[in-house]
């Protein structure tokens, strides 16, 4: 049988590179959603964080170009990881009887050997999360004289249900897991690394992976604990 | 001191007969041997009992020819880091042992019998163009183009891969990542692999998705596996080398 030459990014090491830099992007994301996440402690009951919310939906426009890339890198990522994975199996139909590690240098983890499983529980765990707040009822405020949506009330209103919050936190340790071998993982597959930057880069991805995640499920244990509802 | 070991082999007749595993034993295995000379011994019990030997590849038996190749307990070429299987000693495996032998698996590698597989995928992907195109005959002088020593080294370390198979054998999902790497990168960094330095890529990356081998997803098991330590610094260096061939968009 002979198959047609793959070429470009249809390749397996392409498809590293789309999943890096997909990857790559959804992180810096992150980062930006933690950062107007971590306003929900600011202890004003709610003004700073609907603030930042009000003020990133005035962007209109802008916000739908967002909106839309990150659609298509969260797809991208999805659809490619789904491809990659399924090579992979097919690579071994022979299985071993006995496999295990040889340490050293090497970087295999439950992290690195699960990243199927936890994308997919973080693509199941993403369209409920937006179901829940985005699209979830809209309480109003009038803050400055201005009225708004009331986020805020959403947030700690779901984050009060036991259900809800510690769900939403377990979830964010598969998140963890999945960061903790894509971040570095995506510098490797986009060929930037060197032996100057590999400890750097391998030290980077955990830290911000435990920052992220950690942030991500800080918020819901900590509203359900101490915020009062507004 | 003698040691005896219980062997569990993988045996099978022919690439399209149903491999099983058997178990065997052995006695009388000096500590010095290495795990070559083990399976000689046991070869030698078999055919005095009239049973067909087991069948491995090996050649130089001193570590450089990249012919032998097994997994033992589930590691390509064993415990023991850094080591061939011809160079990995019985010492290492205590006296009583069970040890599980296995042929390197992967689609891309297929069983040519028991132990034996067809690495042929390899050569294919050199003849892909891991080589360079010089005239013979006037061959220029050796010295005539310096090159750096920390880039000599490097394309060194990378030009130290003997073609074993041992990173497909041990990577989960038998990704040949790292030997392409390794030969892209030892022409990559020198300055005689330049002028072909994109098709170089290109190609070699086709043919090696062509032969069946899977994705790398970064494990590093292969630098692990890797008899001469092989680093997947090289697999970073071919993603930009590729990346490089495919944003300039030369002829393949």
């Amino acid at each position: 049988m002979r198959m047609a030459k793959p070429k470009g990014w249809n390749t397996t090491v392409g498809k590293k590179v789309i999943m890096g830099l997909t990857g790559l992007f959804l992180v810096l994301y992150l980062i930006v959603h933690l950062a107007g996440n971590l306003t929900a402690f600011v202890p004003d009951g709610g003004r700073t964080m609907n603030l930042y919310s009000h003020t990133l939906h005035k962007l209109g426009p802008l916000l739908w170009v967002v909106r839309i890339l990150l659609l298509l890198g969260f797809i991208y990522h999805i659809v490619t990881g789904v491809q990659v994975t399924l090579r992979n199996r097919g690579a071994r139909a022979n299985r071993y009887a006995k496999y295990a590690s040889k340490g050293g240098p090497s970087k295999m983890t439950p992290a690195s050997r699960w990243m199927i499983i936890t994308g997919i529980l973080i693509a199941i765990f993403v369209p409920l999360h937006v179901n829940m707040f985005s699209l979830g009822p809209y309480y109003e405020t009038v803050i400055n004289g201005e009225p708004m949506r009331d986020i805020y009330r959403l947030v700690v209103e779901r984050f009060k249900e036991p259900g809800v919050a510690f769900g939403y936190a377990a979830f964010m340790l598969f998140l963890c897991a999945h960061l903790i071998h894509g971040i570095w993982s995506a510098f490797q597959s986009l060929g930037a690394n060197d032996r100057r930057w590999m400890p750097f880069l391998y030290g980077l991805g955990t830290v911000l992976s435990l920052l992220i995640a950690g942030g991500f499920f800080v918020l819901p244990i900590y509203t359900y604990f101490f915020i009062p509802l507004p | 001191m003698a040691m005896k070991y219980h062997l569990r082999i993988w045996r099978q007749a022919g690439p399209d007969e149903p491999g099983r595993f058997e178990d065997y034993t052995v006695d009388n295995i000096e500590p010095d041997m290495s795990f070559l000379e083990m399976l000689d011994i046991l070869n030698e019990q078999l055919t005095k009992e009239g049973k067909e030997p087991v069948a491995f590849d090996s050649d130089c038996r001193e570590g450089i020819c990249g012919m032998c190749g097994l997994v033992i307990d589930g590691m390509a070429h064993g415990p023991r880091r850094l080591t061939t299987t011809c160079e990995l000693r019985m010492r290492h495996f205590p006296d009583g042992a069970t040890i599980t032998v296995e042929p390197f698996r992967a689609d891309a590698f297929p069983v040519l019998k028991d132990l034996v597989v067809d690495r042929s995928a390899f050569d294919r992907i050199i003849a892909a163009g891991g080589y360079i195109s010089v005239n013979t005959g006037s061959a220029p002088d050796a010295n005539a183009i310096p090159i750096p020593k920390p880039i000599a080294e490097e394309a060194m370390d990378a030009a130290a891969c003997i073609g074993c198979g041992a990173c497909v054998a041990a990577c989960p999902n038998a990704s040949a990542a790292l030997f392409t790497a390794a030969k892209i990168s030892h022409l990559a960094l020198l300055p005689q692999g330049h002028p072909e330095r994109e098709r170089r890529v290109q190609r070699m990356v086709a043919q090696m998705d062509l032969e069946g081998f899977g994705n790398c997803s970064n494990h590093g098991e292969c630098e692990a596996a890797c008899p001469k330590g092989i680093s997947i610094l090289n697999i970073a260096r071919m993603r930009r080398e590729f990346i490089r061939a495919n944003t300039r968009g030369s002829a393949v």
